[in-house]
């Protein structure tokens, strides 16, 4: 029997409006209607194609009640520039992700959640404030993914037609999860982490984050703070640093160019001058768009060890996706999108990858 | 006269004999360690150690005065002191060779003549007090602390990239500010330098990144 509240979320996670599945299916929108709404049950064969054409299994639309993400619990940063339809698939793909969560969480003990909160603080003081309560003193994080999970927020990747979002984070039961998108460069995904990191920090508190709107920039402020340290920007000598000085100088805290140079022109290290002429400068040389010469992706390390505890006793991603409900592509999206070095070979085989953006690239050694 | 080393368990029930936890010490020695860290290239280079040191030393204290342990600093040898009155610890950066069996560890640093009077402290009591060997706090030298003398141990701490190294241990020959034997080492097991501070329960499953943050994952 169909569970209303998972039709919901199938659709609008496959970004489909009731009058397009409706065109896909034959159902009538009013019949859509009803049954989202609860008021009319399906019959078997309509309950079936509607799995089918959601890509979900009929399981999964049968299963017990999903509470959907409510659009205020989130704060997007490209929000002006999504559609209403475009947020409620990035909302509903979370919620896709947060079944996998419950599922892996029925089955392996995870880190407990250990965020500070620090609601109306300075951003930078908050950064260093949340550096000092983790012990990170003004060292490089050495990888924002393990770092975050170590201290209990769950990371999931969003599926590859959400890609105009770069990531968005929220509580959910107290919990606390950040979703990425993986078709960015390494250093902008630890960048996303750490503004993701900053949005639970300071507004996890708050009823409507995304309404306050220096919301964005605030966490902006923090991610900077926390990736590069005011102290240690100042011991590495970039006063007026040229171009050459950032490129060399970016692989200490594995950042960005155009962020570290940001970040030299916050702290007045660069002029404004300087700071204008160093961003033509970087424009040109491609750093804008992309990043050359850049660092790989950060992996999941708990996702990897889930996965590879897993496989050890036989179970390959297509049965746990088929125990979730979903297609083991979608199952690849959300949990290998950031175990691509970790869990790859064979049993991946029937997830045909729908992204050919990812690529490996050697690790730069910072040091 | 070589030392009495002890490793492992073995160390670990000694600490207990001593009313000291490896725990206790293994968090002293991170807390200590996340203190210093917050040194950049602008301080002047001691600082970094030295904060570690001293904060090695308050945070023992923290952790041990609700315990009933009690301290002084004579000419600035900080020490904290067993309920018992019997022996006294003090911290000291050990060089790399400290925490390793079999060998000689030192402190990095030359040590002044408030140390060295410890020292030879220690090295007369066990003369008075027989064999080496034998060497028990609690057992033959409760009388020690009646005549005003206490033993004096020292907590050595060493950290590279990967590890912190520590050992308690008992002085007891020391030369120009250099400490040439010991009668007694307590070697605690190392432990890592995560950032994490779970990693012993964890699936035993090595990880592809090695930045020393340990993410625990135990199937339930």
């Amino acid at each position: 029997m169909l569970t209303p509240s998972r039709l919901v979320v199938a659709r609008k996670r496959s970004g489909l409006t009731l009058t397009r599945l409706a065109e896909l299916t034959g159902v009538s929108t009013h019949s859509l209607s009803v049954y989202e709404n609860g008021h009319q049950v399906p019959a078997q064969e309509t309950l079936h194609l509607l799995a089918e054409t959601l890509g979900v299994a009929p399981a999964f639309l049968a299963a017990t009640d999903v509470d959907e993400i409510p659009e205020e619990a989130v704060s997007f940063r490209a929000l002006s520039k999504m559609t209403a339809r475009q947020r409620d698939r990035a909302l509903a793909a979370g919620r896709v992700a947060i079944l996998i969560n419950d599922w892996i969480e029925a089955r392996f003990r995870l880190p407990e959640g250990n965020l500070p909160t620090l609601t109306g603080q300075d951003p930078e003081a908050a950064a260093e404030m949340v550096r000092a309560r983790w012990g990170l003193g003004e060292r490089p994080v050495a990888n924002m993914l393990h770092l975050l999970e170590a201290r209990g927020v769950r990371i999931y990747s969003l599926t590859a037609e959400n890609d105009e979002l770069d990531a968005y984070s929220l509580y959910w039961n107290g919990k606390p999860f950040i979703f990425l998108s993986t078709g960015k460069t390494g250093e902008r995904g630890r960048f996303d982490a750490a503004h993701e990191l900053g949005h639970l920090v300071l507004h996890g508190e708050h009823q409507v984050p995304s309404s306050r709107p220096a919301a964005e920039t605030e966490a902006n402020r923090f991610a900077a703070a926390f990736l590069m340290p005011r102290a240690s920007v100042l011991a590495q000598g970039l006063r007026h640093a040229t171009q050459d000085r950032i490129l060399a100088g970016k692989r200490t805290w594995n950042v960005a160019a155009m962020a570290l140079t940001h970040r030299l022109h916050e702290l007045d290290l660069l002029t404004d001058w300087g700071y204008r002429t160093t961003c033509v400068q970087l424009s040109r040389l491609g750093y804008r768009r992309a990043e050359p010469e850049g660092i790989a992706r950060e992996s999941s390390q708990l996702l990897g060890k889930v996965f590879r505890a897993l496989r050890a006793e036989g179970l390959t991603p297509a049965a746990i996706a088929a125990d979730i409900g979903i297609t083991a592509a979608e199952l690849q999206e959300h949990v290998f999108g950031l175990t691509l070095t970790a869990v790859s070979g064979d049993q991946q085989a029937d997830a045909a990858p729908r992204r050919t953006d990812l690529r490996l690239v050697p690790s730069a050694d910072p040091h | 006269m070589g030392a009495l080393v002890l490793v492992d368990d073995a160390a670990v029930d000694r600490l207990a004999d001593l009313g000291l936890d490896a725990d206790v010490i293994e968090r002293v020695v991170r807390q200590a360690d996340a203190e210093a860290s917050v040194c950049t290239e602008l301080d002047p280079p001691i600082i970094e150690g030295l904060t570690r040191w001293a904060k090695v030393s308050r945070f023992l204290r923290e952790e041990l005065v609700p315990q009933g342990w009690s301290y002084d600093n004579p000419r600035n040898l900080a020490r904290t002191i067993h309920p018992s009155g019997e022996f006294a610890i003090v911290a000291a950066t050990g060089d790399e060779l400290t925490g390793l069996a079999g060998v000689l560890p030192g402190t990095r640093h030359r040590k002044g003549e408030a140390t060295a009077q410890a020292v030879a402290a220690n090295g007369q009591l066990a003369f008075d007090f027989g064999d080496l060997g034998q060497f028990r706090v609690f057992g033959d030298l409760g009388a020690a602390a009646e005549a005003g003398t206490l033993l004096t141990w020292v907590l050595l701490f060493y950290s590279d990239e990967d590890e912190f190294r520590v050992e308690l241990s008992l002085p007891d020959g020391i030369e120009d500010g250099r400490i040439t034997s010991w009668a007694e080492r307590i070697i605690l097991p190392p432990f890592p330098r995560d950032e994490a501070l779970f990693a012993r329960r964890m699936l035993d499953i090595a990880d592809d990144q090695d930045d020393h943050v340990v993410v625990e994952v135990v199937r339930r």
